[in-house]
């Protein structure tokens, strides 16, 4: 069950969103780490370390050894902070009780964190500490990584051997078998590059991944049957690329190449036409719209060549335009917000890619620059910065009503404090059990000499006391006529009397013990709501005191990190300009070339009609086209 | 021909691979300072997280219920609801990606406030589609004693095999 967890676990650090599977974890022992599993699995990374972090706070997870710290180590990884993450899995891999499983995760992330910083050759030396205790959903990218490091290396062998071993259905294994292709490819061992690269094609494409995959690798086939001579081959492998695909221009382009070094000049004219109308920032058009033209003109059909040359220096102008609108557009502060919503800046991983752009009008100018990895990752800081910046600000907003509560609070308190003192005194508590005890001994006493009087009711002790005042008047009346008669009714009175007092004494004192004892409750109750309520109003101010350096502390804290949030993201929108703008120049200078090599071809020809004094039959060259 | 705009290609192509080593650097240092801002955001975060919960639901008077679910074979979770001693303190809508999350071993904190020390009594519905997706609401009730400390409470959904039906309780922790 452990090894299930973890292989869900770390399937889910490896794929974006979508592609992990549905596994389920090992049973959770503290509700804190599944609260930050439950973050984490949503991809939420910010969010899921700031519950390890309270974790931590609060004394750590318990149950669950060592995996937090892989995990933390993984969101970490996952969110771009690759210093914290080294340091974890450097001290993950240093402690004695890390079980296999872990030590072999942690080497392997070590391994991919070191190949994302480009550290080529401590990545091979991470990875080949890997034991047999990878999970197996994890092997297969790290042969792949593997041999892309050892290809990298110049240790084609060596990869080789790791590739032997990996599971051809495997999704990793196309891109293990193209970097392969690549390397052999460069070794010059081209029947081996197209027998690796037909792995890759011969695989059913369902995803739009695949079909991705498939198209590069066809490319990478056709043009190494062109180095092998083998037109016929590269024809059929350009054919089979998709051709409103990612590689769609390039495959047109190829197959126009080959078709013309099979003499088939009109063919690779119909080929290149189909790319006249296409996005003209990309190379590829550039380059067919010269082709095709130069055609032409092999075709022996100079006016139409001169009419394609005029088309293609049109086109480049207009792509001139385009970017000199676009350099103007990059030199404007909010350009990367339109690149960067906030939207899109929630809490998405480093798997985000730039085709997750919003559509922009100039996107398309873009396209070459975003695929650069600086770029991409320039992006992906931005990104971050905003949600960095959107969560202080979000902050900064609650700790305002911080101060509220605390006033209110304190308010209160020296509000009620004296209604609570007076109604609830020591003192009152003091009486009522001194007057408590009083009676309880009245009790007793009455108890202990069978006072049946002293239990007497209202009523019996008015008649007792007629009885008594009788008697004292029979004692005046001794020697009267009647005095016998008198003395015998009074004693009848008062013995019937006293039986009842006798015959009722123990259901009474029974009530009253009842109701002492009820008192003695009510009066115990009485004394613990005041030991509570002594509590409450000691520590009633706790609610509100201390709290107030701890506020400002962390408002200047919000501040200090919004004030560096927005220097960075002054300094990242400057690298990402830099950049935008050296691919920008990069990309103009390309066309300034293109422009230049039309236009000489344009003058050439005109040269040649004035030469052959015959004049193009589409129009008549104007001075300024001549002169250029 | 075909040799030569290759050529033109290859040498823009290289050109447009090579970057400044001070830019580079540059680079690398926003990339650094972004990951040391990372870090600080993150522990501010906690502390503010820690603050604000000593501050609006303090230990003695605090009561969080989590939300833990099985594999979700016999129950597809639409919302929960939570009463304490009969008033409603949550109504949640999950997503897909919540329920995928719960699926996986994750644990929701559904609920964090206030009750007073003494007795308490918790009932949670569970709506969503049961066995054979037909609609589905089921209740679990809990007595609970509040004390100073923080209560801690598992809301658990489990699918039950044998019964072919899914199980609803509640964990005090």
């Amino acid at each position: 069950m452990r090894l299930v967890f973890q292989r869900c676990l770390w399937l889910c650090l490896l794929l974006p969103i979508g592609s992990a599977n549905a596994l389920k974890t090992d049973a959770i022992k503290d509700l804190r780490y599944g609260a930050a599993l439950y973050q984490f699995y949503q991809q939420d990374y910010f969010d899921a370390l700031t519950e390890l972090y309270i974790a931590d706070h609060h004394g750590g997870i318990q149950g669950h050894g060592n995996d937090p710290e892989l995990v933390r180590g993984g969101i970490q990884l996952s969110y771009g902070m690759h210093e914290e993450a080294q340091v974890i899995f450097t001290r993950l891999l240093a402690e004695a009780d890390i079980s296999t499983e872990n030590r072999d995760l942690a080497w392997f992330y070590l391994g991919k964190l070191l190949h994302q910083r480009r550290y080529d050759s401590r990545a091979i030396t991470a990875l080949l500490n890997v034991g047999e205790a990878l999970p197996e959903e994890l092997r297969d990218q790290y042969k792949t990584t593997l041999a892309l490091l050892l290809i990298r290396d110049k240790r084609a062998a060596e990869a080789e051997t790791v590739l032997q071993a990996l599971d051809e259905k495997s999704d990793w294994a196309p891109y293990g078998y193209y970097n392969l292709a690549v390397a052999y490819h460069r070794l010059g061992e081209f029947e081996k590059t197209v027998a690796t690269l037909n792995k890759i094609t011969q695989r059913k494409i369902y995803t739009h991944e695949a079909l991705h995959l498939h198209d590069r690798a066809q490319l990478a086939k056709a043009h190494t049957h062109i180095t092998l001579k083998q037109p016929e081959k590269a024809i059929a492998a350009f054919r089979s690329i998709a051709v409103e695909g990612v590689y769609g221009n390039r495959a047109l382009l190829g197959l126009g190449w080959a078709l013309l070094e099979q003499g088939d000049k009109q063919g690779a004219l119909n080929v290149w036409s189909e790319l006249e109308d296409r996005d003209v920032t990309d190379t590829d058009i550039q380059e067919a719209l010269l082709a095709i033209p130069q055609v032409m003109e092999k075709l022996g059909a100079p006016v139409e060549a001169l009419n394609a040359y005029r088309n293609s220096s049109q086109r480049f102008e207009q792509a001139k335009q385009r970017y000199a609108k676009l350099r103007t557009e990059v030199a404007k502060a909010d350009f990367f917000d339109v690149l960067v919503s906030e939207e899109v800046s929630a809490q998405m991983g480093w798997f985000w890619q730039a085709s997750d752009l919003p559509k922009h009008e100039l996107s398309p100018y873009l396209r070459r620059l975003v695929a650069q990895n600086a770029f991409q990752e320039g992006l992906k800081n931005l990104r971050d910065l905003y949600f960095l910046r959107r969560n202080l600000n979000q902050w900064k907003r609650h700790s305002q009503t911080y101060d509220f509560v605390i006033n209110t609070r304190r308010e209160a308190y020296e509000k009620r404090l004296p209604n609570i003192e007076k109604a609830g005194s020591q003192q009152a508590l003091a009486t009522l059990s001194a007057e408590y005890q009083t009676l309880a001994d009245k009790v007793a006493l009455i108890e202990q000499q069978r006072d049946v009087v002293a239990l007497a009711n209202e009523e019996e002790v008015k008649l007792l006391q007629r009885l008594e005042r009788a008697e004292a008047t029979l004692q005046n009346l001794r020697g009267h006529r009647r005095y016998e008669r008198y003395a015998e009714r009074v004693a009848r009175v008062k013995g019937a009397l006293m039986w009842r007092l006798s015959y009722d004494y123990d259901e009474r004192l029974w009530q009253v013990k009842k109701a002492l004892k009820q008192t003695a409750d009510q009066l115990a109750q009485s004394e613990v709501r005041y030991v509570s309520l002594r509590k409450a109003i000691a520590t009633a101010p706790q609610s509100f005191t201390g709290y107030d350096s701890r506020i400002q502390r962390v408002k200047t804290e919000i501040d200090i990190a919004l004030v560096k949030t927005h220097s960075l993201v002054d300094k990242q929108k400057l690298a990402l300009q830099g950049l935008a703008l050296a691919e920008l120049d990069r990309q103009e200078q390309r066309i300034d070339q293109y422009l230049l090599l039309s236009r000489a071809a344009i003058a050439r020809l005109y040269d040649e009609f004035n030469e052959r004094q015959v004049a193009p039959e589409s129009e008549a060259p104007s001075d300024e086209e001549g002169q250029q | 021909m075909f040799n030569r705009f290759q050529i033109i290609i290859l040498i823009l192509t290289l050109c447009s691979g090579v970057m400044g080593a001070a830019q580079a650097a540059e680079e690398k240092a926003v990339d650094k300072q972004i990951q040391d801002l990372k870090k600080q955001v993150i522990q501010l975060n906690r502390d503010l997280f820690v603050l604000e919960e000593e501050l609006l639901f303090p230990a003695n008077t605090q009561v969080a219920v989590y939300l833990s679910m099985d594999v979700g074979t016999f129950f597809q979770l639409d919302s929960v609801e939570i009463k304490i001693d009969e008033d409603t303190v949550s109504h949640y809508l999950y997503t897909k990606k919540q329920v995928d999350a719960l699926h996986r071993g994750g644990v929701q904190r559904l609920h964090v406030g206030n009750v007073k020390t003494g007795e308490h009594e918790i009932t949670a519905f569970f709506i969503g589609k049961g066995p054979k997706g037909r609609d589905y609401k089921r209740g679990a009730t809990f007595k609970f004693n509040k004390d100073t400390d923080a209560k801690m409470l598992e809301l658990q959904i489990v699918d039950k095999t044998a019964k072919a039906q899914p199980e609803f309780s509640i964990k005090e922790w």
